[in-house]
């Protein structure tokens, strides 16, 4: 029952971007002359710029140059979004569960939050200088904030009425926050972090533009420096892959950290 | 016969937002329930029975009049009373051994011991086969099932159930009337019983378990009538056909029905 429709949604999925592909191979047909060119490369010469990208060694690293500048991201991308979950997730409880943390320091939270991760880009610069410190606080700030407000509106979205059978049983405090508000937030929680992934992917883009020497976000800058379109090209194609990629991995982790749910 | 809960003149109010929404729940309420008693309470939706139920938990605090429980003020939850609620509250994400075992789990009991004791009230309540499964993958009776297991294995000495089948299916409901039965010890001497306080809106449920059946009066909820309920135990299927039912279901549906149908117009 349930791989026939996978395939089918997969099919079904798969019918938009490949519409998208069409309409661009029918407007690269019609739009010849080099400056509509450099607006809109053909995907013959995208493609040729992606093998070149892929396949061939990097005199310098060794490896094809695509490979090094999304490992590079990777890399920046998984340490600022590991510390921002290793910082959110607790804030998110102690604002959540304790009414004092609230007062302190949800003002604070609720006023950062607007701020873009972009904007903070000059101050990291000069705190860090070029680099992947930078970067990796860009990421951090902008997972930051999507994971710490889900982790305060699951835990105060916990049902009463869990709270109120675990009390009756004679639970104690702490037993409650690890048996009962941690498993009913986690849910919430998994999709702030799944969110958080996602504007850190937004966010490294835009430090690497600026804030270092490699990275996807750095080729992107670098062809487009060089007028070099299709890579630009290349690395936003490599960008939503990846980003395709982790929202899967998420989506996975959910399904086995929340096996008490029915699969939808 | 020993008394085990006591309510003495007790009162509740609910504040609302504006001194004017407050609502009084419960007022110069008293009560007696004996130890090893199965005692029934009924009235009109809205009357305060949850609010009682919940008083003697020690999940709500009264405001007038006192609480005991074994001649002692009742100042909090404690695992020498166990409640079943009416939605079941079972922890979605605890399989059924696990909520079986959870009050035994905040009693600090150790793993091994938990194990043993969770086995024999999951077959108890022929849940045997379902011991690894979710609360989602369970029909409604099947929970409810598990929720009396989770309620018993604690061994809590006073049962406090509100309207614990008030979801789940005509039939189901008959049979699980059954074994609330046996869990309650109806098969075991006075001694050896807990003490039941049964919440429900089912007449005839209240007639077929009780000992006693309190009748409440409407909002503010007082005490309005004792019945003693003659029927002898065990308690068995064709008492349902016996005249003696039948008088004591119209007995008491007569004390409620006016307040009953005032509480669906209100
Ligand atoms: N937490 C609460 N806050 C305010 N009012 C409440 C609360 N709980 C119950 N009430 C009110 O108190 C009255 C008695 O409620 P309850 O004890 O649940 O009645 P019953 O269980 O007999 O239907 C009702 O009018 C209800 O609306
Ligand atoms: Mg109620």
């Amino acid at each position: 029952m349930a791989r026939p429709r996978q395939a089918a949604t997969l099919g079904w999925r798969l019918v938009l971007p490949l519409a998208l592909v069409v309409l661009w191979v029918g407007l690269s047909q019609v739009l010849t002359s080099p400056s509509a060119k450099m607006m809109l490369p053909p995907p013959e010469a995208v493609g040729g710029a992606a093998a070149q990208l892929a396949l061939t060694v990097h005199p310098l690293f060794g490896m094809p140059p695509l490979l090094v500048h999304a490992a590079h991201s990777l890399e920046r991308l998984a340490l600022g979004y590991l510390a921002a979950i290793a910082v959110a997730v607790p804030l998110g409880i102690a604002i959540g569960y304790f009414r004092g943390a609230d007062t302190y320091v949800n003002f604070l939270v609720q006023a950062m939050r607007p701020i873009s991760p972009v904007a903070w880009i000059p101050l990291a610069l000069a705190w860090f200088g070029v680099g992947i410190t930078t970067v990796v606080f860009i990421v951090f700030y902008g997972a930051f904030f999507p994971i710490v407000a889900n982790t305060i509106a699951g835990v105060r979205g916990t049902s009463r009425t869990y709270v109120r059978a675990a009390v009756a049983s004679g639970c104690g405090q702490l037993r409650i926050l690890r048996r009962i508000i941690l498993p009913a937030a986690l849910p919430t929680i998994l999709t702030g972090m799944r969110v958080g992934l996602g504007v850190g992917w937004m966010s490294i883009v835009a430090a690497e533009l600026v804030g270092t020497q490699s990275g996807l976000g750095y080729l992107i800058s670098e062809a487009r420096f060089h007028l070099d379109i299709e890579s630009v090209v290349v690395g936003m194609l490599a960008i939503g892959v990846l980003g395709v990629l982790s929202d899967r991995g998420m989506r996975w982790l959910q399904t086995v950290l929340v096996p008490w749910q029915p699969r939808a | 016969m020993a008394v085990k809960v006591e309510a003495v003149g007790v009162g509740k109010r609910y504040d609302g937002r504006r001194p004017s929404d407050a609502i009084v729940a419960l007022r110069d309420f008293t009560l007696q329930i004996f130890a090893g008693e199965f005692l029934a309470i009924v009235g009109p939706s809205g009357c305060g029975k949850s609010t009682f139920l919940n008083a003697v938990a020690g999940l709500e605090r009264i405001d007038e009049g006192r609480l005991f429980m074994d001649g002692v003020p009742i100042t909090k939850a404690g695992a020498d009373r166990g409640v079943c609620f009416q939605d079941f509250a079972l922890f979605p994400w605890m399989t059924v051994r696990e909520n079986v075992e959870f009050s035994l789990e905040a009693q600090g009991r150790p793993r091994a011991e938990r194990r043993e004791i969770a086995r024999k009230y999951i077959e108890l309540v022929q849940l045997s086969r379902f011991e690894d499964r979710y609360p989602y993958e369970l029909s409604g009776g099947m929970k409810q099932r598990c929720a009396l297991a989770r309620l018993v294995a604690g061994d809590p000495a006073v049962l406090l159930m509100d309207e614990p089948l008030a979801s789940v299916d005509a039939q189901t409901r008959l049979i699980l009337q059954n074994e609330i039965l046996r869990i309650w010890g109806e098969n075991r001497p006075t001694a050896q019983r807990k003490t039941v306080i049964f919440v429900t809106h089912s007449i005839d449920e209240a007639v077929f378990l009780a000992d006693r059946i309190a009748v409440m009066t409407s909002r503010p909820g007082q005490l309005k009538e004792i019945v003693v309920n003659p029927l002898p135990r065990p308690r068995e299927e064709r008492l349902r056909g016996e005249p003696t039912f039948s008088r004591l279901t119209m007995d008491i549906w007569d004390l409620i029905r006016d307040a009953a149908v005032k509480a669906i117009e209100t």
